[in-house]
């Protein structure tokens, strides 16, 4: 097991270099994913972060070949994954991966379990798919057992349940045990919570920080909840309209973000603490895929940008920074300054067209 | 303060639907509302926070008369409502107006915005060259385009969508708003824009809201007074500080607690109360306090007499045996 062994803390585990993903829609193509690169290192937990539409779920479908078959295709990029390329594998290939090697939790459990399969059923599923040696009677054992690790009490009886009978967050908790129930290397988790209620979603991360620990494999895991990333993310990419804006550690993130739309977003999350004033929003909403604007995607809803001609003319690319942090922007040096000024004037909520 | 709502022993019990429930089997009912008390004063705003199934949107059905109450009253500016008719209710809707969650499902996909926003206005009997005014008014005052009004819904983003519904609801001059989850189909950049928004209005034409949702952070932006409920009943109420700063109830600390960390920096500093299990079945709802399956705190009492809402301070009220015992028995 060649991607096991590299799975020490720290090496890389998954490498994705330039992922462009195509859709073609009845208005035009778009281009959802455009030159993603990141690498996911052992034992961490990689926070994907960004607005509804940036392109979070497509670049992960993509990486897991789940792209809506005819209208969505990659057209450019490799995601090397121990020695393969999951972009240039056969699908069959690809296929006996999933659940092995990699696996992925959705938003939805119910829409990702069978309503009409009894859960032990399912799990035990899972589990032969890379076990073909075992005999009913070990894959029940080990069921059984992953739905004892996840915290199903009861796990015995339990096993002849259907979906419906469970709960949302039991729910979560066997598409859990079934991610885990391989040791992937790699568990992609698609805004696991969202659906959830805070105090399941509260077990839920710690379920998967458990998980982690015991396994060993790293995690993706998509949110738009910069809560959830300050709960259990190690490092951080925000992505917006398709591309990657920002890279670094979870703390620099919160403490020093470098793109003016990290500090956006930072500035706009309702908290629990501090003066309660008007909020600070990001005037305006995501572009249009089909319509980006010219130079630097995010200058409509920039700060920064006012005045600034190269915001306008020429795309930023994404640079390196201090401590390993990666900005997207043409004046990393200034967000600081531009977003300290607590009482400060940002444009406020109206959308003016 | 004049109040422009009292609510006094509202209850909404729905037949139970299940599987294997025989035609001669007495049918169980489901206590969606079970025995709520609220008031909210002219001007205030009055968030009802609790997790799926908890009853918030069927307090707010009901208050609305929506739904017809079990039992219960329900007194809206002055006027007993409760036993109104649905005919005897229309003049009243202008004055109780409602938004919805879902920006989508809650527009007429076929219908022009303008007609979407003047919707309430033709129901009261407004005469149409001086609602098209009017539109143009509400439009410009949720911050969009008053040219707008002849596109359809889906040409607008989900923000847009819910400044629509805030139009409409605010065309026919409400005295009560109720808004159910208003922000939480948006992304936190067009949420933080909606709720100034909201905010703003509130102070422009001093409306009331009841404000129904699952989010803290964003409660603490808008309300007065929170109150949260838990299995169809108010288990904690109070202004604002009192119940995020000093709540009373275990359920309101687990559920302030579960609240995710704004910086990484709190890992492991903010003690987690982390509840075991989920919600009872609200068709099965525990005997005595409803709490009590995941309290930490439960004694005997507990499970045999439901608490009170009972008063600590002039301004919190606690539903626990536990809380309000006096300090001495402690
Ligand atoms: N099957 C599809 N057909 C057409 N367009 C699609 C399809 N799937 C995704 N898109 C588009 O691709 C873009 C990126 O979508 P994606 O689902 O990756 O966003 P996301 O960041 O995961 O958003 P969310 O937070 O809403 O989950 C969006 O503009 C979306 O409308
Ligand atoms: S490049 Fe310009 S417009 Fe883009 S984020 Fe930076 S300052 Fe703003
Ligand atoms: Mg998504």
């Amino acid at each position: 097991m060649a991607i096991r062994q590299q799975q020490e803390r720290g090496a890389p585990v998954l490498e994705v270099r330039d992922l462009t993903v195509e859709i073609r829609t009845k208005r035009g193509t778009i281009t959802p994913v455009d030159r993603l690169s990141f690498t996911l290192r052992g034992g961490e937990v990689l926070g994907l972060v960004g607005e509804s539409g940036s392109g979070k779920s497509v670049s992960m479908m993509a990486l897991m070949g789940l792209l809506p078959a005819g209208a969505a295709r990659v057209t450019s990029g490799t995601a090397f994954l121990g020695g393969t390329d999951l972009l240039s594998v056969s699908p069959k290939r690809l296929n006996s991966m999933r659940g092995g090697v990699v696996s992925m939790v959705f938003q939805d459990p119910m829409s990702a379990l069978n309503p009409v399969m009894r859960v032990g059923d399912q799990v035990m599923e899972a589990v032969r798919v890379h076990h073909r040696g075992l005999g009913r009677k070990g894959l029940r054992a080990r069921a059984v057992e992953l739905l004892e690790l996840v915290g199903i009490t009861d796990a015995g009886e339990r096993m002849n349940a259907y979906p419906h009978e469970f709960s949302g967050g039991m729910r979560q908790r066997v598409m859990i045990a079934m991610a885990a129930a391989n040791e992937p290397a790699v568990i992609i988790a698609d805004e696991p919570t969202t659906a959830l209620d805070v105090t399941v979603q509260a077990q839920i991360l710690e379920l998967l920080q458990d998980m982690k620990e015991r396994i060993g494999s790293a995690i993706i895991l998509i949110t738009h909840d910069l809560g959830v990333i300050a709960e259990i993310a190690d490092r951080v990419m925000v992505m917006y309209a398709g591309g990657k804006v920002e890279e670094a550690a979870v703390q620099p993130i919160f403490d020093a973000p470098r793109h003016p739309y990290t500090a956006s977003l930072l500035a706009s999350m309702p908290k629990l603490s501090g003066a309660v004033t008007t909020m600070r929003t990001i005037p305006g909403a995501p572009p249009d895929l089909l319509a980006l604007p010219q130079g630097c995607r995010f200058n409509p809803r920039c700060p920064l940008a006012d005045g600034r001609t190269e915001c306008h003319t020429r795309a930023p690319e994404l640079v390196h920074l201090d401590g390993g942090q990666q900005s997207a922007c043409h004046f990393p040096a200034e967000v600081e300054k531009a977003f300290s000024r607590s009482s400060d004037q940002i444009e406020e909520g109206g959308e003016r067209a | 303060m004049p109040r422009i709502l009292e609510v006094t022993g509202l209850k909404k019990h729905f037949p139970h639907r299940s599987r294997n429930t025989l035609p001669w089997r007495p049918r169980t009912m489901v206590k969606s509302v079970d025995g709520v008390d609220l008031d909210l004063e002219v001007g205030e705003t009055l968030a009802i926070v609790g997790e799926s199934g908890s009853g918030k949107t069927t307090l707010a059905r009901t208050v609305l008369k929506l739904y017809e109450p079990t039992a219960g009253r329900i007194v809206l500016d002055g006027a007993d409502i409760t036993e109104h008719s649905l005919r005897r209710m229309t003049p009243i809707r202008r004055n109780m107006q409602m938004v919805f969650q879902d920006p989508v499902g809650s527009l007429n996909p076929r219908a022009e915005v303008a007609a979407i926003v003047e919707e309430p206005l033709r129901v009261q009997g407004m005469r149409p060259a001086e609602r098209r005014r009017r539109v143009a008014e509400m439009l410009e005052l949720v911050g969009l385009n008053p040219g707008y009004g002849s596109r359809y819904p889906h040409e607008f983003s989900g923000g847009q969508r819910q400044r629509i519904a805030i139009a409409r609801a605010l065309s026919v001059d409400p005295k009560l708003v109720v808004l159910d989850e208003p922000v939480s189909a948006l992304d936190v950049s067009i949420q933080a824009q909606i709720i100034n928004l909201l905010v703003e209005l509130r102070r422009e034409l001093s409306m009331s809201y009841l404000f129904i949702s699952h989010d803290l952070g964003v409660v603490r932006q808008i309300a007065d007074r929170i109150a949260v409920m838990y299995l169809g009943r108010i288990v904690e109420e109070g202004a604002r500080d009192d119940v995020l700063l000093a709540p009373k109830h275990p359920y309101t600390q687990a559920l302030l607690s579960a609240v995710p960390i704004d910086n990484p920096a709190l890992r492991g500093v903010r003690r987690r109360r982390v509840l075991a299990g989920d919600t009872p079945n609200p068709a099965n709802p525990p005997t005595g306090c409803p709490f009590r399956t995941r309290c930490w705190l439960a004694t005997d009492t507990c499970a045999t007499t439901a608490p009170e809402l009972l008063s600590v301070s002039p301004t919190q009220r606690v539903s626990c045996h536990v809380a309000t015992e006096p300090p001495q028995t402690r």
